[in-house]
């Protein structure tokens, strides 16, 4: 595989939730996520309603989150993933746009994971969702470290 | 009396005891008696007499008072009535007879409500009754009813009833003054009808009116769409391989469209103004900038003529002015436009001086000579006003709708300034126009602003509008900037302007920090513009390394020894402003906590500069940030801190190209900031490529079936995603378009949409033909 597939042996089989409006970009963010993690599990919906009827069906790995949803907004599907009492602790990262850092402050005050900002890098997208998801797997398995900074690569 | 008169007379000797002398006494008695009583009788008779001229004369008043009463109360015009305190009638005039039907002896003593009918209020008239003060306390009150009542007869009659308390000898009355109100009504109601029917005719008109302006500004933008397409087609075409022929009938569809397109924006322009719908911009420019890049075209043009040329500015202007760039350039545009339209020889010079100054502001004269075919004396007077020219035949011979100079006389008293031409028939014109702009202060004084506003200051306070007069003016000619052949196009985006004769300045400031191994960091959250302007200093001969906001810049100085930063203002995490402010207040010792950081900013906003300075930043590039300025800056900044120029005068920074003819964009698509976000593989890339090609087509669809539904907000949503899908695939001019559809819905400019929509979808169509292009056919 390329070199740039960064998954570990406990990062098989790992399923992702890509919540996107638009086609191409959803597209685009399943594809990272498939080069990053090619036995990974991607679930897409177009919009916010769906991802949490799915949220609360079944457990997801990681969450990835356009902002700028058209029913309800990303920071509001954070905000249930983080009340919930399963999914409290899986890593969520947000996807917008550079405009507004107030917009970011409140996601990271709301608990947000990490952020990638579009356009879309997708080595950044990628090393930001293996790195959100080895710093769970670290904090699940009760490591004292504190999880990294969350300053893009 | 009588006592004392007997007394007197008998008092010596009374008579009575003389028998004899009695019947003498007797008679005078009786005849002192009588004169008593005729004394008595003729008092009587006098003061009766007095008793009755009085009398007569009292009568005679008390009958004049009431002939005078009567004349009032029995006119014939005004119907009197009285009632008592319980509504019963105790007088009733002729008038009120003549009024109501009912002669007086039948209205006498009956109820005054069953007299008049009261339609409208039947019970409710005693109500209405004037307030009598009950044990003569209180005001007693007058009222004033209107009523629809009926005369004896049954006709209908509408009245005005005065109703006023009196208080006569038998008690408190009603005293009433009737007045027949039904045509005052009439007349009233006639009136109102009139009136509505002005007010529905008035509506109806400026109905038809609007609807009128609707119209033409809707059929320009519903012309101005396909124009755009027409015209974005040419110029595709004319990137093609064509023959010399084509190549003319490709230029002169490209030139008759542009012309079509200047005349819809007159029309569009027109139609704004007489809705009163023009509203001028206020935002921050440089004049010289603005002219460069006009009169770029404008020498091409006269060049083509054989016409000479120049553009003068006086020297000394501040750099930055404030007011509408694009209306002004319209103005200028009109007016030159006309002198190379009618100039066939000779030359055409434009000269632009300040002629006053207020606190914050320089009124500027703009002027244009020709040398061509003049004006009539007799035709300048109609000259701005509307659909004139000074000749009809003109038109045949020169077209035009001739709303340019009335749009340019409107345009001016906006801008709180003046328009006006003298002209010699045959010799030649002079237009100009003044207009009143704000100044920014100097782009020289900024490091220093805080002296620099003092100086504005005082000079305000030691007279608001001193006058230029009497100053010897020092003008630069900006055409000769102008390289000779100025037909190559330009580069926008970070690097608008390595164009051609953007590399002089470059070039000179690579052989100036080639071996001093400056180190910048530029702090940039947009790849593509870090990209760029990495590039950019690389070629310098400077190093250059970027972070992506605020946090990361501190972070970065903290632990590097730069020599200077680029900081964008606008980042996520921390702006520039608080990276700026936390590098100038940071309690580590730094290499050089001195170190300058250069505010690079696209917003035109008041006080940004201020704002910057205040924070702690030494000096501020306006975005797109050009090589040119760039070196410029670096320059000064760079040599200063070292204080080792090699040559003391650094001179102006040549001016990028302007953009001529026709629009330049080498920004459509940028592979290589696609493939860096793409990790460069080459299978990704392609079938992203795809993907979009598949994609995009239906959201621009849905786009513009949401700007014709007219939804902004729906409309800034979905440009907002067009953006960023263009900006992941390196779409520069796609990606602007779209910001500048977002933007504009936001600030929900309908009206703007269509055309803003039709020019990204044009941008896409570009996009596409450079993907394909690039990448063979692949949807």
């Amino acid at each position: 595989m390329k070199d740039y597939c960064v998954e570990g042996e406990d990062l098989k089989e790992i399923k992702i939730l890509i919540v996107e409006d638009m086609n191409f970009t959803r597209n685009i963010i399943g594809h990272c996520m498939k080069l990053g993690f090619p036995s990974s599990r991607r679930i897409s919906t177009a919009d916010g309603r769906t991802a949490l009827e799915r949220l609360r069906n079944e457990a997801f790995d990681l969450i990835l989150c356009d902002w700028g949803l058209p029913d309800i907004s990303g920071l509001e599907i954070l905000r249930w993933v983080r009340e919930s009492s399963r999914d409290r602790e899986i890593p969520f990262i947000m996807i917008t746009v550079i405009d507004n850092k107030e917009i970011i402050m409140e996601a990271i005050q709301a608990g947000v994971t990490d952020y990638v900002i579009k356009p879309i890098d997708s080595e950044i997208l990628i090393i930001k969702a293996w790195r959100a998801l080895k710093n769970r797997r670290k904090s699940t398995a009760d490591s004292p470290e504190a999880a990294e900074p969350i300053l893009p690569v | 009396m009588f006592d004392c008169v007997s007394y007197g007379l008998f008092e010596p000797q009374p008579a009575w005891l003389y028998p004899a002398w009695i019947t003498w006494i007797m008679l005078f008695a009786g005849i002192s008696l009588n004169a008593l009583l005729l004394y008595i009788v003729a008092r009587r008779a006098r003061r009766l007499a007095h008793l009755e001229q009085l009398l007569e004369d009292r009568s005679a008043a008390l009958q004049k008072s009431e002939t005078l009463l009567r004349t009032i109360t029995e006119n014939r015009l005004s119907p009197i009535l009285m009632a008592t305190r319980d509504g019963k009638v105790c007088f009733w005039n002729q008038a009120a007879e003549r009024l109501l039907g009912y002669p007086g002896g039948e209205a006498i003593g009956a109820d005054l409500l069953s007299l008049l009918v009261p339609e409208d209020r039947p019970g409710d008239l005693r109500s209405h009754w004037p307030a009598i003060p009950e044990n003569e306390q209180g005001a007693a009150m007058e009222t004033v009813l209107d009523l629809k009542a009926r005369r004896k007869s049954g006709e209908r009659i509408d009245l005005e009833l005065v109703l006023s308390p009196v208080h006569l000898p038998g008690g408190w009355h009603i005293f009433g003054i009737l007045r027949n109100i039904s045509k005052h009504l009439q007349t009233e109601a006639e009136l109102r009808e009139a009136n509505g029917r002005l007010q529905e005719a008035m509506r109806r008109a400026e109905e038809a009116n609007s609807a009128k302006s609707e119209f033409v500004a809707n059929m320009s933008h519903e012309i101005r769409t396909p124009m755009n397409g027409v015209i974005g087609m040419v110029e595709l075409l004319a990137d093609t391989p064509l023959d010399a022929e084509q190549h003319r009938y490709v230029d002169t569809i490209r030139r008759s469209g542009q012309a079509l397109l200047v005349l819809i924006n007159d029309i569009l322009d027109f139609s704004k103004m007489e809705a009163g719908k023009l509203l001028l911009e206020d935002q921050e420019f440089d004049l010289e900038q603005l002219l460069v890049d006009s009169s770029g075209a404008w020498a091409l043009l006269a060049r083509e003529k054989g016409i000479r040329f120049s553009c003068l500015l006086e020297e000394g202007l501040p750099d930055r002015l404030r007011g509408d760039p694009g209306r002004l350039r319209q103005i200028l545009n009109n007016l030159t436009g006309n002198a190379l339209k009618f100039t066939t020889e000779g030359e055409i010079g434009i000269r632009i001086f300040g002629v006053a100054e207020r606190e914050k502001s320089i009124l500027m004269r703009f002027e244009v000579h020709d040398t061509g075919i003049g004006i009539p004396r007799s035709k300048i007077e109609l000259l701005f006003d509307k659909f004139s020219q000074a000749d009809a035949s003109t038109t045949r011979r020169y077209g035009g709708t001739g709303l340019g100079l009335a749009i340019s006389r409107q345009l001016a008293g906006l801008m709180e300034g003046e328009i006006g031409v003298s002209s010699e028939e045959g010799k030649g014109s002079e237009f100009w126009f003044t207009a009143w702009l704000g100044r920014e202060g100097c782009r020289e004084r900024v490091g220093e602003i805080p002296a620099a506003a003092v100086d504005i200051l005082s000079a305000a306070a030691s007279g608001g509008d001193s006058s230029f007069g009497g100053r010897v003016r020092q003008f630069r000619d900006l055409a000769a900037f102008l390289p000779e052949e100025a037909e190559a196009g330009a580069t926008p985006g970070f690097g608008e302007g390595s164009g051609p004769e953007a590399k002089p300045a470059e070039g000179k400031a690579a052989s100036m920090f080639r071996g001093r191994k400056s180190r910048i960091l530029l702090v940039e959250d947009n790849p593509i513009n870090q990209q760029v302007a990495t590039g950019v200093l690389q070629r310098m001969g400077l190093q250059a390394d970027a972070v992506g906001n605020g946090a990361e810049a501190v972070l970065a100085v903290q632990s590097v020894p730069y020599d200077l930063v680029l900081m964008d203002l606008q980042m996520p995490v921390m702006d520039g402003l608080e990276a700026a402010q936390r590098i100038r207040n940071s309690p580590r010792t730094l290499p050089d906590r001195r170190i300058p950081i250069i505010a690079m900013t696209a917003r035109a906003v008041p006080g940004e500069r201020e704002r910057c300075l205040v924070a702690g930043m030494n000096d501020f590039l306006p975005k797109p940030v050009t090589p040119a300025a760039l070196a410029a800056c670096l320059q000064k900044w760079l040599l200063e801190k070292y204080a080792v120029s090699p040559e003391p005068a650094i001179g102006p920074a040549p001016r990028p190209l302007p953009v001529l003819l026709g629009e330049c964009d080498p920004g459509v698509f940028d592979l290589a900031a696609m493939r860096k976000l793409l990790m460069n593989d080459e299978e990704f890339v392609r079938s992203v490529l795809q993907n979009f090609l598949e994609e995009l087509p239906k959201e621009i669809r849905t786009l513009g079936e949401l700007v014709f539904s007219g939804n902004c907000k729906a409309v800034a949503r979905q440009a907002h995603s067009i953006k960023g899908a263009a900006g992941n695939v390196g779409g520069e001019a796609m990606k602007s378009a779209a910001r500048e559809l977002e933007r504009a819905a936001n600030q929900g400019r309908t009206d703007a949409l269509p055309d803003l929509a039709a020019h990204l979808r044009l941008q896409f169509d570009r996009l596409k033909d450079a993907m394909e292009s690039q990448y063979g056919r692949m949807a």
